[in-house]
C-alpha cells in the first residue's frame, strides 16, 4: 500500500506543473491586469503605469515571469499578494481553517441527512416515505445556495434571532461561539450536498439488496436489520465515500457563494476575489494548494476503502 | 402512496402563491428630492443621555476590500476607509469648506501664490513614537515625485512643478509654478498625500503596515476579511479617541451588511440596499439609525466620441434628450439620488446656474433621424455586473429612440482595461470626492489620463476653458469660467452628469457621537470628524 | 480488487448486466413507476413552457414599467411584477427556454466529451488511462470561476459561453463515470467472446458496451441537467451569468435577492420554477434507473 500511495503522490508533480502553466496563461488572457484594478479607475499616465508594472514585475516577458515564479515556488516561496503584500502561503493559511471547518461540518450534516434518508428510501421503495425522502433531498440541490442561505438567515438570524448571520470564530478560541456561527452556513451547504448523496446511497443500497449474498443471508434467517446494517450498508458505503471525497475536493475551493452570503472567510472567496483583482501570485498559489489538497483527499478516500472492504487492495 | 407526493407538491405550490399574493404592496413612492442641506435621518427619540465612556470595540462593515496599503498609491474606496483612521494630511477643509490645519499648524502664502510655507504642529507623534518633522514631510513628497515609485499624485505635482524644501525641523516650504487655485485641495487628499513614516515602506517599497499619525493604529491585517485597529495612545489630540478598537469587516454583499447590522453583529455599516433605506427612512428601526448624505459626487452616462455612432453629435443629442434622469433615479435609487447636471451638491459653491436639459422624446427622435442612423442601431454598453439594472433601464429609454443597446458585462479589471482602450459605445462612470471643479471637468480633454472616462471627448474651446480655470485663483472668476464649461458640456453632449449619489451610513443606537465627514468619500476628512470622538454606550 | 474498481463501484451501482428493454414498453414501465411518473409530468410541463411559453406570455419580458413595480400577484400580473415593473409570469415562461437551453447544451457538451474521454480511458487502460485521468483531475481541481471568466473574456459573454464553461467543469465527473462502467464491462465474458471472434474495437464498443453503460449515463445526465440550472444561478450571483436582456431563472432569483423581504414574490416564483424543474428531471432520472434495472424486479 505504501508504494502505491507514494506512486500516486508522485503523479502529483506533473499535474501541478501542467496546472501552474495553464493558470499562469489563463489569468493573463483575461483583459485587465492588477494595475487596472488597483489603480486604474481614475486614469493613469504612462510614467506611473511603467513604475507600477516594474514594481510588480509585470513588465518582464511572460516566460521570464513564469520561470521566476516557478523557481521560487519550487523552494516553497509562493510570492506575495499584490494587494496586501502578504506572503501567499500566509494568506492561504489565514483562510484554510475556516474552509476546512465548514467543509467537514457541511459534509457531516449532509451524511447525517443522506444516509438515513437513503436507507428509508431504499427499504421502503416507492412508498410515500421514499418519495418524501427523495423530494426533501432534491429540494436541497434545487435551491441555489445564495437563496437558501439568505432564507435561513432571514428566518433564524433576523426573525427568530437564534443564530448569528455572519462570521467565523475559530473553535480553538471559543468552541460554542464557533458552533453557533457554523450552523447556518453548514446547513445551507450540507442540505445542497445531501441531495446527491441521498440518491446515491439509495441507489447503492438498492443495488446491494438485490445481490445474491443478501438473499443468502435472509435465507439463513438473519434478522432484517442485521442484513441491512452489517452487510448491505457497508458495501453500499463505498460509492458514497467516493462521492463525499469528490464533494470535499469541490468544497475546498468552491464554496464561494455560501462564503459571500455568510461573510465566511474561506478559500473560495479568496480564489474569486483574487481572480477579479487579478492578484496573480495569489491565484497561482491557491490553485496549486487546492490541487495538492484534492489529490491528498483522493488518496485518503482510497485508504478508507480498504477499511470498509478488506478485499480491496491498493496497488 | 405516490399520490401523497403529488398532494404535498400541490399544497406547497398553492401555499407559496397565497403567501406571495398576500404581501401588501409597498407604498407607491412619490419621487422627492431630499433636502440638500440637512441629511435625511431616521432616528428614534434619544434615550436619557449618559456621558462619553472610554473603551469598547466598534465593528464597521465595509463594502469593499482594501486593495493597497500604500496611502500614496491607493485610490480605491476601501483604501480610503482604512486610511482615514490611521493617517493624516497637512491640511483639510472643515465643515464650512474653509481649510484648517491638521498636521500643519499654520501656513503663509506669498503674494503670487507660488510659495507656501507651512509650520508643523509641534509634538505630533507617529505610531512608532517618533515626532513628525519637516524631513518626514519632504521624504513623502520626494517619494511622490519619484518616477519609479508609482504614486498617484506624481503627475499632478510634477505638473505644477512642486518643490519641497526643509527650512527647519518644523517648517517646510513648497514652491509651485501653477495650480495655486486647487493647491490646498491637493494637499488635503488624505489618501494620496498622507504624511506617514518612512519605515512604513520595506526594502522593496511595499507597505504592510501604515505608520501614520491617526487616532488608530494598525494591528491585525486579514485581507478580504477584516482589519483591526487599536487606539493610538499618543494621539496628538488630548482625550481622543475614545474607542479601544475598531474592526473594519469586509462584507461585499449589501443585503448581508444590512442583516449584520440588524442583528447587531456589526455596529456600523455603509451602502445598504436602496429599497431598504427608503423603507427605513419612513419607518425607522428601533435599534439603529440610517443616514443619507449628499456630497459632491455623481454618476454619469458616457458616450464614446472616438467612433460611430456617438462620434456624430446628433446621435449624442438623441441620447441626451431620451435620457430621463428622474425615471432613472426612481428606478435605481428609489428617488433617493439628487438629479443634476453637474457633480456638485446644490449648496456647494461650485454648483453653477446652468439649466438642465430636460428629456424630450420628440426632440430625441428628431436628432436620431438627423443623424441618419438606421432604426435599431446597435450600441455596445460596457458594464460591470453590479450595474446591470442601470443598463436595463437605460436600454429601455434608448430603445424608444431607435438605438438597440447590447450589453458587454465584464468584471472590473476588464472594465478598466476595455474602457481605457475606448472599446465601448456607452458606459457608466462614478466619481466621488470632488473638491474642485478641475477634478471632474479636467477629464474633458485628451491631455488628461482620465479622458477615457468621458469617452475621449476633446474640443479646442473646452481645452481653453479648462486651462483658464486652472490658472485662475479668484473664485468668482473661476465660477464664470466653469459655468461656460458646463454649458459647453450640454451643448456638445460631451457627457451626461446624471445624479448625485446618496451615501448611506447606518449605525446601531449604542454608537454615539459619530460625525460623518463632510466628504464621506472621505478623501479629505479633517481631524474633527469620523470616529475620533465616537464612543459606545453599552 | 484495486482502487480502480472503487470507481466502478459508483457506477456499478447504476449498472446492470443485461441489455435494457427498449421501445414503448419502456414508456409504460416508466408510467407505472411513481417516481418516474411525477418526474415525467413535471418535465413535460417545463418543456411545454419552454416551447410554447413565449407565445402564451401576456406581456413583453423586457418592458420596464416603473409604475407597477413590486406589484404583488393579482389580476394584472398573475405572478406579480418585479423591481422594474416587468411581469414575472412572462419572464418565468421565457426563462424556461433559457434554463432548458443551459441545461441541454451544457450537459450535451459535457456528456459527449466525457463519454469519449471516459470510454477511451476505460477501454484502452494503461498509459492512456493514467494520462486522461490525470488531466481530468487537473480540470477538476481547477477553479471553475477562472475558467468561466476566461471563456467570457475570450469569447463574447453570452448563453453559449456560460454553457460551455459549465460543461467543461462537468467533464471530469462524466468521464469518471463512463470510465468506471467501461472498466467493469470490459472484463465481462461477452466482450471476451466478441474479441475472440475478432470483432473490431470500435464496433465492439458501439454494439456491446455502449448499450450497457447507457443507464448510469442517463441518470447522471438528468442529474446534471438539473443542476446546470442551479450552477448558472450561482454564476449570475458572481456576475457571470447569462447577460441581459435574456433572463434565466437564476438571474431573476439573483436580481430579486435584495427585495426578498419586502417583495418575496420576486424570488418565490423563479425559485419554484427552478426547484420544480430540478425535481422533475431528477425524479425522471431515478425512475428511468429503477425501470431499466431488471434486478430490482426480484426485490420484495
Amino acid at each position: 500500500m505504501l508504494t502505491y500511495l507514494v506512486r500516486r503522490a508522485l503523479t502529483l508533480l506533473p499535474i501541478l506543473l501542467l496546472m501552474s502553466m495553464i493558470v499562469f496563461a489563463l489569468i493573463r488572457m483575461v483583459p485587465g491586469d492588477t494595475i487596472d484594478v488597483m489603480y486604474g479607475s481614475e486614469g493613469m499616465d504612462e510614467v506611473r503605469r511603467a513604475a507600477l508594472a516594474s514594481e510588480l514585475g509585470l513588465d518582464q516577458p511572460i516566460v521570464v515571469q513564469y520561470v521566476r515564479w516557478l523557481w521560487r515556488a519550487m523552494r516553497g516561496d509562493l510570492g506575495h499578494s499584490y494587494r496586501a503584500g502578504m506572503p501567499v502561503l500566509q494568506l492561504i493559511g489565514q483562510r484554510l481553517p475556516a474552509t476546512l471547518l465548514l467543509a467537514f461540518a457541511a459534509l457531516f450534516l449532509s451524511l447525517l441527512i443522506a444516509l438515513p434518508l437513503g436507507l428509508i428510501a431504499a427499504v421502503k421503495r416507492n412508498s410515500g416515505a421514499d418519495i418524501g425522502a427523495m423530494i426533501f433531498a432534491i429540494l436541497g440541490i434545487s435551491m441555489p445556495n445564495f437563496w437558501s442561505g439568505i432564507l435561513l438567515v432571514l428566518v433564524f438570524a433576523i426573525w427568530l434571532g437564534w443564530l448569528p448571520s455572519i462570521g467565523y470564530v475559530s473553535p480553538f478560541k471559543d468552541f460554542f461561539a464557533a458552533l453557533r456561527h457554523l450552523i447556518l452556513p453548514a446547513v445551507t451547504l450540507g442540505w445542497s450536498l445531501a441531495g446527491t448523496t441521498t440518491r446515491l446511497s439509495r441507489s447503492s443500497l438498492l443495488e446491494e439488496l438485490g445481490k445474491d449474498y443478501v438473499r443468502t443471508a435472509r435465507g439463513k434467517g438473519l434478522p432484517e436489520r442485521a442484513v441491512l446494517l452489517t452487510h448491505a450498508l457497508r458495501n453500499a458505503l463505498i460509492p458514497t465515500v467516493t462521492m463525499v471525497g469528490l464533494q470535499l475536493g469541490f468544497l475546498i475551493g468552491g464554496a464561494v457563494v455560501v462564503e459571500t452570503v455568510f461573510a465566511w472567510p474561506g478559500v473560495g472567496l479568496l480564489v474569486v476575489d483574487s481572480i477579479f483583482a487579478r492578484d496573480y501570485p495569489v491565484v497561482q498559489g491557491i490553485v496549486l494548494v487546492i490541487a495538492v489538497l484534492v489529490v491528498l483527499i483522493n488518496l485518503l478516500v482510497d485508504v478508507i476503502y480498504t477499511v470498509l472492504d478488506p478485499r480491496i487492495r491498493l496497488g | 402512496m405516490k399520490s401523497q407526493g403529488i398532494r404535498i407538491l400541490v399544497l406547497l405550490l398553492v401555499a407559496s402563491w397565497v403567501i406571495a399574493a398576500c404581501t401588501p404592496p409597498p407604498a407607491p413612492a412619490a419621487p422627492t428630492q431630499p433636502a440638500a442641506q440637512a441629511p435625511a435621518t431616521a432616528a428614534p427619540k434619544a434615550a436619557a443621555p449618559t456621558g462619553p465612556k472610554a473603551g469598547g470595540t466598534l465593528t464597521f462593515a465595509m463594502k469593499e476590500d482594501v486593495t493597497s496599503l500604500d496611502p500614496l498609491k491607493a485610490i480605491q474606496y476601501g483604501d480610503i476607509r482604512l486610511n482615514i483612521l490611521v493617517a493624516q494630511q497637512l491640511v483639510a477643509p472643515d465643515r464650512t469648506g474653509k481649510f484648517v490645519g491638521v498636521l500643519a499648524e499654520s501656513w503663509e502664502t506669498s503674494a503670487d501664490g507660488k510659495t507656501w510655507t507651512f509650520k508643523l504642529r509641534p509634538n505630533v507623534k507617529f505610531h512608532n513614537g517618533q515626532v513628525v518633522t519637516a524631513d518626514d514631510v519632504k521624504w513623502i513628497f520626494d517619494r511622490i515625485l519619484d518616477e519609479k515609485a508609482g504614486c498617484a499624485m506624481r503627475s499632478t505635482y510634477a505638473g505644477i512643478k512642486l518643490q519641497a524644501e526643509v527650512l527647519d525641523p518644523s517648517t517646510i516650504r513648497f514652491t509651485i509654478q501653477s495650480g495655486m487655485g486647487p493647491f490646498l485641495s491637493y494637499l488635503s487628499l488624505l489618501n494620496r498625500t498622507a504624511i506617514i513614516h518612512r519605515d512604513s515602506y520595506d526594502a522593496e517599497g511595499k507597505v504592510t503596515k501604515i505608520i501614520g499619525t491617526g487616532p488608530f493604529m494598525m494591528d491585525e491585517v486579514k485581507p478580504g476579511q477584516s482589519y483591526t485597529l487599536v487606539k493610538n495612545p499618543n494621539y496628538w489630540k488630548a482625550g481622543e479617541p475614545l474607542l479601544d478598537r475598531v474592526v473594519l469587516k469586509v462584507i461585499t454583499d449589501p443585503v448581508v451588511r444590512l442583516n449584520a447590522l440588524r442583528t447587531g453583529e456589526v455596529d456600523m455599516a455603509e451602502d445598504l440596499p436602496m429599497s431598504d433605506v427608503k423603507k427605513l427612512l419612513a419607518n425607522p428601526d428601533p435599534n439603529f439609525t440610517v443616514q443619507i448624505y449628499y456630497i459632491n459626487s455623481g454618476e454619469r452616462l458616457v458616450m464614446n466620441h472616438t467612433r460611430p455612432p456617438f462620434k456624430d453629435k446628433n446621435a449624442r443629442m438623441a441620447v441626451q434628450y431620451a435620457f430621463d434622469r428622474n425615471q432613472y433615479n426612481e428606478a435605481i435609487f428609489f428617488g433617493l439620488g439628487q438629479v443634476h447636471n453637474q457633480p456638485f451638491t446644490p449648496d456647494n459653491v461650485w454648483r453653477l446656474d446652468v439649466p438642465m436639459v430636460m428629456p424630450d422624446l420628440k426632440k430625441a427622435r428628431d436628432y436620431f433621424k438627423a443623424s441618419g442612423l438606421p432604426e435599431g442601431t446597435p450600441v455596445k454598453f460596457l458594464l460591470m455586473a453590479n450595474q446591470k439594472d442601470r443598463g436595463e433601464v437605460i436600454q429601455a429609454m434608448l430603445s424608444q429612440v431607435g438605438f438597440k443597446v447590447e450589453f458587454d458585462i465584464v468584471d472590473s479589471a476588464a472594465w478598466n482595461s476595455k474602457g481605457q482602450a475606448l472599446d465601448y459605445d456607452l458606459l457608466l462612470g462614478t466619481m466621488t470626492g470632488i473638491f474642485d471643479p478641475d477634478r471632474p471637468y479636467g477629464y474633458l480633454t485628451k491631455a488628461s489620463g482620465g479622458n477615457w472616462l468621458v469617452g475621449g471627448y476633446d474640443s479646442p474651446k473646452m481645452n481653453e476653458l479648462l486651462a483658464a480655470g486652472r490658472a485662475e485663483v479668484d473664485v468668482a472668476k473661476r465660477k464664470q469660467i466653469y459655468k461656460q464649461v458646463v454649458e459647453l458640456v450640454q451643448e456638445d453632449a460631451a457627457t451626461i452628469y446624471v445624479l448625485g449619489l446618496p451615501w448611506v451610513e447606518a449605525w446601531r443606537n449604542t454608537v454615539k457621537d459619530y460625525r460623518p465627514g463632510t466628504s464621506p468619500a472621505l478623501m479629505m476628512m479633517d481631524a474633527s470628524d469620523g470616529l475620533n470622538k465616537t464612543w459606545i454606550d453599552k | 480488487m484495486n482502487a480502480d474498481t472503487a470507481d466502478t463501484a459508483i457506477t456499478s451501482v447504476l449498472l446492470f448486466e443485461r441489455p435494457p428493454r427498449r421501445g414503448w414498453s419502456l414508456g409504460v414501465q416508466l408510467w407505472r413507476n411513481p417516481l418516474a411518473r411525477i418526474g415525467m409530468l413535471i418535465s413535460a410541463v417545463v418543456v411545454l413552457a419552454a416551447v410554447f411559453g413565449p407565445a402564451l406570455a401576456p406581456y413583453d419580458p423586457v418592458a420596464i414599467n416603473l409604475a407597477e413595480r413590486f406589484q404583488p400577484p393579482g389580476r394584472d400580473h398573475l405572478m406579480g411584477a418585479d423591481h422594474l415593473g416587468r411581469d414575472i409570469l412572462t419572464r418565468v415562461l421565457y426563462g424556461a427556454r433559457i434554463s432548458l437551453q443551459v441545461g441541454v447544451v451544457s450537459v450535451a457538451l459535457g456528456t459527449v466529451v466525457g463519454l469519449i474521454l471516459g470510454a477511451l480511458a476505460g477501454y484502452l487502460g494503461g498509459r492512456a488511462d493514467t494520462i486522461i485521468m490525470a488531466v481530468m483531475d487537473a480540470i477538476y481541481a481547477f477553479p471553475a470561476i477562472l475558467l468561466a471568466l476566461v471563456l467570457v473574456a475570450v469569447f463574447k459573454p453570452g448563453l453559449v459561453t456560460v454553457m460551455t464553461a459549465i460543461a467543461i467543469v462537468r467533464i471530469p465527473i462524466f468521464a469518471r463515470t463512463v470510465r468506471g462502467s467501461v472498466l467493469v464491462e470490459r472484463e465481462k465474458e461477452y466482450v471476451e467472446a466478441a474479441r475472440a471472434i475478432g470483432q473490431r474495437n470500435i464496433l465492439l464498443f458501439a454494439k456491446h458496451i455502449l448499450p450497457n453503460i447507457l443507464a448510469p449515463l442517463i441518470v447522471v445526465t438528468t442529474t446534471y441537467f438539473a443542476t446546470a440550472i442551479v450552477v448558472e444561478a450561482s454564476l449570475s450571483f458572481l456576475g457571470l451569468g447569462v447577460p441581459p436582456p435574456a433572463a434565466s431563472w437564476g438571474t431573476m432569483l439573483n436580481d430579486g435577492r435584495k427585495f426578498m423581504e419586502n417583495a418575496p414574490h420576486t424570488v418565490i416564483f423563479p425559485g419554484i420554477a427552478i426547484s420544480l424543474t430540478v425535481l422533475g428531471f431528477n425524479l425522471l432520472g431515478d425512475g428511468l434507473r429503477d425501470v431499466l434495472d431488471p434486478r430490482l424486479k426480484t426485490l420484495q
